[in-house]
């Protein structure tokens, strides 16, 4: 258990700081008022991961907070990062939250636009996007930069996130993917992390462009990665949009005998592959519904953290 | 008399020379935009040439060449390849197949559509047919010469088969693509979408989709010589400066000038008037076909002098003994001018229905169906078949009611079949009989 | 232009079930002109309505008020709104409001869903352009607007959905941001899109509380 205060700084930031190849994994809150769900997919990840990603109503299906949810995790021993978006909430009720994370402890945040809620299970619901993305970034950094709420009022014992967000690599219109990458360092980002790739050809082609631009040494990018159980799963992920996959994957998921090994396998060539190229500073594992998976593919990727408790120094 | 030519500047010269033989003052236009200009004052000349297959434009080459066919084998005819094919090129392709099949020679006409539906070849493709002509419809093709047979792989969406010829004849036109922008100008439209496009159905050697524009493809002459072809456009253009009353009026007070109906015309007929803040109506290109009537959200449109009721009826009953009491009646078939309204007269004496002929089937009256609903146990809506609406799409629009229609019926709890669509010629007053009984 | 879409004839026909004297009002503005409320779909409704077996004996009349938002229009047709149990407007909600402020006893009945504000793309095709949220940006994103024509009023660029030009909640939708991004390149004037647009201050928009405006040059305050 962390210590409550406000000095204690993330140590997912000193990972990173300290030049280690950092993985993080999920956290994805359950759709009831559950706690030990939160509970037993932080204990997969203790000890495995420098931090998990906890999902704020991912795909707008509504799930437990995902502010309940850190909390919860950090409490089991995992150091959280908290995805916060610009749908549900106005920037009072951001404000509000970002307050109270940082009261309870968390110190990393994601900041996101967040998927429509016509994708959801609620597509009657309001939308909000009073902020967006690159907006909330900007008012996160402000809070802890110069102490400010985004109506430019001081505020007293602000918040001191870590703050984080997303890009995806595949999207259109390309370059203005990578002017919005941009943005949202100048905006105080300070890692991100990328769309799920298949793709690492494309994928590396499009660092080549973070690099010419020298974006990697103003921000840690991690690398998303997918991990399929069957083909099945592994067809869904390709209509998702702005996902590519190559067909040549589809097909080897198809020919195989074991799916499960196959899809591993595959998750490890590209981590393999992707570890190779230069500025990237860590990967995010997504295995949506097969998290206890994770411990294994980044024992065998060689990717175990040399601690053994992230917080206890 | 003034008349414009537009288009491939390299063969304007010699029309302008005939058209002035035919004692019409010739203006030049340098532009699409200049033809846009002048069309609403004069008559437009659109001329073009478009490239066609020199094996089917001259015969003689040809015969040389299918003499040297064994005469067991079959020659094959690929058409619309790269582009599908006016009327124009399917009426050479069908000459020509039928002079070679009359010389005792097998003949399969290749194509992505079958053409028996094309107005005005309906006669030139049985003709064919009788004389063992085969049509193959295919989806895509693809050639390889293997020395002196081609094969020629067709999927025709479920298989794929080979034929091998010793001749295969490409029938590929390429059109004149300076002429498109013209078309475009003048609003001159095909039957697909309302759009120009390398489809080209506008392209009616003497016509086009408005009544004062014309078009000459010095490319495509057959049978007439370009002399005979102006002299038919200059009587034309002469005989049309008689304006019939058949046409549309609209009554400015009411018309939201919202251009519905200036979209919509087929003929290019409405022009919009900046002084009166209202859709105007050029009349010598309005065919009354009351397609504007109909979708005009305002009710701002008539045709002719029909009177101005509530329900604005744009359409005239024709049946000679309608009954004082509708209730003796069962049917009412509202039925286009041109196709189910001459097919009914076949059987004028043999029913009860009462009949009632509209311009168009795109001039259906949704409020006068609805009506007439109450009054009849039964409406037929009866309209030119696919493709062959004079109007373009007249056809359509008479679905789309229906369908909508229908909708409305049953989201009322009535029955929604008590309207029903039927498509026919004017030769073929089978379809809407049936209906009818 | 405001476009709006008529109601299902079912709800219609259960909002005028108590009422013996119909009266149809048409629009002659907005609502004529996206084929909704016009004279043509007013008597159309009407006759469809006259087919129902469940209005049996109700007397309908039809009228078209050029505006129904503004008040002069109204008077030509006292006497049929005197005569009316009900009015069955045709009107946005604009002019079906108006309507029930201008005759406070009348039962007023909306015959249409009022969508947005937008262009008539092609016959019988209309697209949401503006949300009238009081502060125009369009000079900064190349003459599209990401309020009201991105999913997410996004204001500095496109979320990671935008796939092939298309919105990711519906491939019918056009990416908003794809537009501006091809607009200003073709314009060469990417350059705009480096700026970060601060949170928008919603309080002009409908947020601020319901909005109303006077032209101080022109409006005369009345005691």
């Amino acid at each position: 258990m962390p210590s409550l205060e406000n000095e204690y700084i993330s140590g997912l930031q000193r990972a990173y700081e300290s030049g280690e190849f950092v993985v993080t994994a999920e956290i994805g809150p359950p759709m009831s008022s559950n706690a030990s769900h939160v509970e037993k997919s932080a204990d997969v990840l203790r000890g495995v991961v420098h931090a998990a990603n906890v999902t704020d109503n991912q795909t707008s299906i509504v799930r437990m907070s995902s502010l309940a949810a850190s909390y919860i995790g950090l409490t089991r021993g995992v150091e959280t990062i908290l995805q916060m978006t610009c749908r549900d909430r106005n920037r009072i009720a951001i404000q509000s939250d970002l307050l109270g994370a940082y009261a309870l402890g968390l110190r990393n945040l994601l900041c996101l636009s967040g998927d429509h809620q016509s994708l959801g299970n609620h597509p009657q619901s309001k939308n909000v996007f009073d902020l967006d993305s690159i907006q909330l970034i900007k008012a996160v950094a402000d809070m802890k930069n110069h102490s400010i709420f985004i109506n430019g009022k001081k505020g007293k014992n602000m918040p001191k996130f870590f703050i984080g967000t997303t890009t995806n690599p595949f999207a259109d219109p390309r370059e203005l993917q990578i002017i919005r990458l941009k943005k949202k360092i100048e905006a105080g980002a300070q890692f991100v992390q990328t769309q799920a790739i298949y793709d690492v050809d494309s994928f590396e082609s499009w660092m080549s462009e973070v690099r010419s631009l020298g974006l990697h040494n103003e921000v840690y990018i991690q690398a998303g990665i997918l991990v399929n159980k069957s083909l099945r799963s592994m067809e869904m992920t390709k209509k998702v949009s702005g996902m590519s996959i190559p067909d040549e994957l589809i097909e080897r998921m198809r020919n195989s005998e074991n799916q499960e090994e196959e899809g591993i396998t595959i998750a490890l060539e590209i981590i393999d592959r992707l570890r190779k190229i230069e500025g990237l500073s860590g990967i995010h594992i997504m295995a949506v519904g097969w998290e206890k998976i994770v411990p294994t593919i980044i024992e065998r990727a060689g990717l175990m953290p040399t601690f053994d408790s992230n917080h206890s120094d | 008399m003034k008349t414009v030519l537009a288009g491939n500047s390299t063969y304007l010269a010699g029309v302008a020379d005939l058209f002035e033989k035919e004692g019409f003052e010739i203006k030049l236009a340098s532009s699409p935009y200049e033809a846009r200009a002048l069309v609403d004052e004069h008559p437009v000349v659109l001329v073009s040439r478009s490239e066609v297959s020199p094996f089917i434009t001259d015969s003689q080459y040809a015969w040389r060449l299918i003499r040297k066919v064994n005469p067991l084998e079959t020659i094959v005819m690929l058409l619309n390849k790269d582009s599908d094919s006016n009327p124009y090129l399917w009426k050479l392709v069908l000459e020509r197949a039928i002079e070679i099949a009359s010389g005792k020679r097998h003949v399969c006409v290749l194509c992505k559509s079958v053409g028996s539906r094309m107005p005005g070849l309906e006669s030139l493709y049985h003709e064919a047919r009788d004389l063992g002509v085969s049509f193959l419809k295919y989806r895509s093709v693809s050639l390889s010469d293997e020395g002196y047979t081609s094969t020629i792989t067709i999927d025709d969406g479920t298989d794929t088969y080979n034929i091998t010829s010793p001749l295969i004849i490409d029938c590929t036109c390429s059109p004149d693509e300076s002429v498109l922008d013209y078309a475009d100008a003048l609003r001159l439209r095909t039957h697909d979408n309302g759009k120009i496009n390398s489809n080209r159905w506008f392209l009616l050697q003497g016509h086009t989709s408005r009544r004062n524009v014309f078009y000459i493809d010095t490319g495509l002459m057959l049978s007439l010589s370009l002399e005979e072809i102006v002299n038919s456009i200059a009587n034309e253009i002469r005989s049309t400066a008689v304006i019939t009353d058949n046409t549309v009026e609209i009554d400015a007070k009411k018309c939201a000038f919202c251009y519905t109906c200036y979209r919509v015309c087929p003929h290019g007929a409405l022009a919009p008037n900046h002084d009166a803040h209202a859709m105007g109506v050029l009349k010598s290109n309005c065919s009354g076909c009351g397609i504007c009537v109909a979708v005009c959200p305002a009710n701002a449109i008539v045709i002719g002098s029909a009177s101005h009721t509530a329900h604005s009826r744009s359409s005239t009953e024709i049946s000679e003994e309608v009954p004082d009491s509708l209730e003796a009646l069962q049917t009412v078939a509202f039925c286009c001018e041109n196709s189910a309204a001459i097919a009914a007269r076949t059987f004028a004496g043999e029913t009860n229905a009462s009949i009632v002929s509209i311009p168009c089937g795109g001039n259906i009256d949704v409020a006068q169906v609805f009506q007439s609903l109450n009054n009849y146990k039964q409406v037929i809506i009866a309209v030119c078949p696919d493709n062959a609406c004079k109007h373009f799409d007249g056809n359509s629009r008479a679905r789309l009611q229906v369908e909508r229609i229908k909708k409305a019926l049953l989201a009322v709890n009535k029955d929604p079949d008590r309207i029903k669509f039927v498509q026919l010629s004017h030769s073929m007053p089978y379809p809407l009989r049936d209906a009818l009984n | 232009m405001i476009v709006a879409e008529q109601k299902p004839i079912e709800e219609i026909v259960q909002s005028i079930k108590p009422y013996k004297k119909l009266l149809i009002a048409a629009c002659g503005t907005c609502v004529t002109v996206c084929m909704t409320g016009g004279e043509k779909e007013a008597i159309e409704l009407c006759t469809l309505l006259e087919l129902v077996s469940e209005l049996e004996g109700i007397q309908i009349r039809v009228k078209t008020i050029e505006r129904q938002c503004d008040r002069e229009f109204f008077v030509d047709f006292e006497e049929d709104i005197e005569w009316a149990d009900a009015v069955l407007s045709m009107g946005c909600g604009v002019g079906v409001q108006f309507f029930a402020e201008l005759y406070p006893g009348k039962h007023i009945v909306p015959a249409l869903n009022t969508k947005f504000f937008g262009v008539t793309r092609d016959v019988g095709y209309w697209t949401e352009f503006c949300q009238g949220c009081g502060e125009c940006l369009l000079e900064k994103t190349g003459g599209v607007c990401p309020v009201a024509r991105c999913s997410k009023s996004l204001f500095n660029g496109p979320c990671g959905g935008s796939s092939d030009g298309r919105c990711e909640i519906n491939p019918d939708i056009e990416c908003a941001w794809q537009i501006i991004y091809d607009r200003l390149k073709a314009q060469n004037r990417l350059d705009l899109l480096l700026e970060t647009l601060p949170p928008r201050d919603w309080s002009s928009s409908r947020d601020g509380g319901p909005r109303s405006l006077r032209k101080s040059s022109v409006y005369l305050e009345v005691d």
